[in-house]
């Protein structure tokens, strides 16, 4: 029977096109973790890595609109910078005409950096934000 | 059904107000922005008119006895659901039990007073003559026809599986703005009397701030400026008026008439605020001053066909966000 460690070149091939940092795959006997860094995708082998070399999560835009950092009712961003966010919480805010939508933390996690500024017209997919993930805790 | 745990003053139930019976001595009543109820409604896919909690006076605080959908629009009130924020103009998830906290409105980017605390399928208090709003003057609609207290119990509609929540509106004070000389600012047209005062009232009228005294509630504003004189003395019977009548009593400080005002009186009348801008002074704090911009009956109007717009444009992306949601 085939097994998706048969297939590493293709999975890489799909993971560096879609532009995605971590594929993981976990079978009763195996365990299959492919990390792609931007340059290149390679294997990590056997047990899990520490949190610190955890990939960070980049957090994009689920529709196009205008990004806000902050509800237009508040002077502040409701997420900073180094600030520890839940799974589900919002990271800031899209703008349609009058319908406001949550860029909401896809985990809970660290907020590293925001890649774009308080209004900003984007696009769907635009990155938002980084977030690095923290260990143990997913949504 | 919600409890009220703590109510501070005023606070009743609204809708769009009891329309069709001035000429039977009813007021309308009503929300005094009834853009925030209509915002609310729009976002938990309720009927046009359903009922919500107009909230004027702060703390409040509410505990939901069972499972439910809910948007806080007017006034950002800093809510809290136990302890999580709350975000307003947005529609959140209630379970059984969590307590809603409102505090002080901030008013750091749109200078607003009252809350509308919306819920999925409305407040269920029996219509009286056609409306669920509360009528001070007659106690009668609403719950009970008087201010909630402390303990009220208030039927909410079976929680309609319409409502999806983590969305929002961004607040139409902020997409529809209206000043002169930088001071906030409503529509006026000059009424049946405007003639009878003189050249200096009329300036005063539209060139002048007018300060909104602490004599200000659902029933009228009063406002402090500069005296308003008639040419010569007016004594007039009493006669039908609507919210947004600017009347002048002796002493030439005008009052003008919000959604409790009695349906008749006899002072007379300089000038009626537009029903598309009453929103606005709904929302006017206690000590803040605004100006009148004089308008046409067409730019009336318009005003209204603006209303109007925002509100379809708005429930039309609403309706379009959900139904996307329920597809994936």
């Amino acid at each position: 029977m085939s097994t998706p460690l048969d297939h590493v070149e293709q999975l890489s091939a799909w993971l560096k096109d879609a532009d995605l940092g971590l594929l993981e795959l976990r079978g009763p006997n195996a365990t299959l973790r492919l990390v792609n860094d931007g340059a290149s995708v390679r294997v990590l082998d056997g047990e899990e890595i520490a949190s610190v070399d955890e990939p960070s999560i980049t957090v994009r835009a689920p529709s196009p609109g205008i990004f806000l950092d902050r509800h237009p009712l508040h002077e502040r961003a409701i997420a900073l910078v180094a600030a520890d966010v839940r799974a589900g919480d919002p990271l800031g805010f899209l703008q349609i005409g009058p319908l406001l939508l949550a860029v909401p933390a896809p985990r809970a996690g660290t907020l590293t950096d925001v890649l774009v500024a308080h209004g900003t017209i984007v696009g769907y997919g635009t990155p938002l934000f980084a977030l690095q993930p923290i260990e143990g805790e997913t949504s | 059904m919600i409890r009220v745990l703590s109510a501070a003053a005023l606070a009743t139930v609204q809708d769009l107000g009891r329309t069709g019976g001035l000429n039977l001595g009813v007021g309308t009543s009503g929300a005094m922005d009834p853009l925030a109820l209509a915002g609310g409604n729009i976002l938990l896919r309720n009927e046009e008119n359903a009922a919500a909690i107009e909230i004027p006076v702060f703390p409040f605080k509410v505990r939901f006895e069972r499972s439910t959908v809910f948007a806080v629009t007017g006034a950002d009130c800093a809510g809290r659901l136990d302890e999580a924020p709350v975000l307003p103009w947005w529609v959140h998830r209630a379970e059984a039990g969590q307590v809603l906290s409102l505090s002080l409105p901030k008013q750091t980017t749109w200078r607003a007073t009252r809350a509308y605390l919306c819920i999925a399928d409305g407040i269920d208090v029996p219509a009286v003559l056609g409306s669920r709003s509360t009528q001070l003057r007659g106690s009668f609609g609403g719950h009970e026809g008087r201010p909630l207290r402390d303990g009220d119990e208030l039927p909410t509609g079976r929680s309609n599986d319409r409502a999806a929540s983590g969305f929002g509106l961004v607040p139409p004070g902020l997409a529809l703005p209206l000043e002169a000389d930088g001071m906030p600012a409503v529509r006026v047209l000059p009424a049946a009397e405007y003639d009878c005062f003189s050249n200096s009232s009329h300036d005063a009228l539209w060139s002048t701030a007018w300060k909104i005294t602490a004599q200000s509630d659902r029933y009228g504003y009063r406002l402090a400026g500069r005296e308003l004189n008639p040419l010569r003395p007016l004594e007039l019977r009493s006669h039908g008026i609507v919210p947004g009548v600017i009347q002048v009593p002796h002493g030439g400080q005008p009052i003008i008439q919000m959604r409790d005002a009695q349906p008749s009186g006899g002072y007379p009348k300089i000038g009626t605020v537009i029903e598309a801008d009453l929103w606005r002074l709904g929302q006017a704090p206690i000590g803040s001053s605004v100006r009148f911009i004089r308008c046409s009956w067409d730019e009336a109007l318009d005003a209204s066909a603006d209303i109007r717009r925002w509100l379809a444009n708005a429930r039309r992306l609403v309706e379009l966000h959900c139904r996307e949601g329920r597809g994936r």
